[in-house]
């Protein structure tokens, strides 16, 4: 699990790695 | 509720889609003062999966950006005045290709929107299904 900064770093670049996969982005609380 | 959400949205679709080419990533979004990095920490080794990336949004980052993005007003038990709205058990899905992170093809939630469809399984599949085939 990797922290998020203000530039969305280190997603943004996994995700573009990733560009030609469909991909799906989960945003999920924890309780 | 949340690792519902992120069980049916993420584990159970890629088990559903074996062999396509899919990514998920989970952003692990703190609510409550509870939800701190070692309850995220746990949830990633849950749902730890050869195609998925865990992230965890400590400051609210990617969810303050897509709430403004997608128009989600947070719950009122959740927001206070200094706590600027954020989004949380949101499930977004995107086509291969260049893209923002708040800029989906499609998405659903588990919160209490109109302008976009709840969280159900079978739909969640479908259209993710449909997505997959565009390429083929």
């Amino acid at each position: 699990m990797r922290l998020l900064d203000g530039d969305l770093q280190p997603l943004v670049d996994d995700f573009a790695t990733a560009s030609d996969h469909v991909r799906v982005l989960l945003l999920t609380s924890l309780t | 509720m949340c690792l519902s959400g992120a069980s049916r949205a993420g584990a159970e679709l890629l088990a559903a889609l074996p062999n396509v080419g899919l990514r998920t990533f989970y952003v692990w979004v703190p609510m409550k003062p509870s939800d701190n990095e070692r309850a995220a920490r746990a949830a990633s080794e849950h749902f730890a999966a050869p195609r998925a990336g865990h992230y965890w949004d400590r400051d609210r980052h990617l969810s303050r950006r897509v709430a403004t993005a997608l128009d989600v007003d947070t719950l009122p038990s959740a927001a206070t005045d200094d706590d600027p709205e954020f989004a949380w058990d949101l499930y977004l899905a995107f086509r291969r290709g260049e893209a923002k992170l708040w800029q989906p093809d499609f998405w659903m939630h588990q919160l209490a929107v109109e302008h976009a469809p709840l969280l159900e399984l079978r739909g969640w599949r479908t259209q993710v299904e449909q997505l997959v085939s565009e390429f083929r």
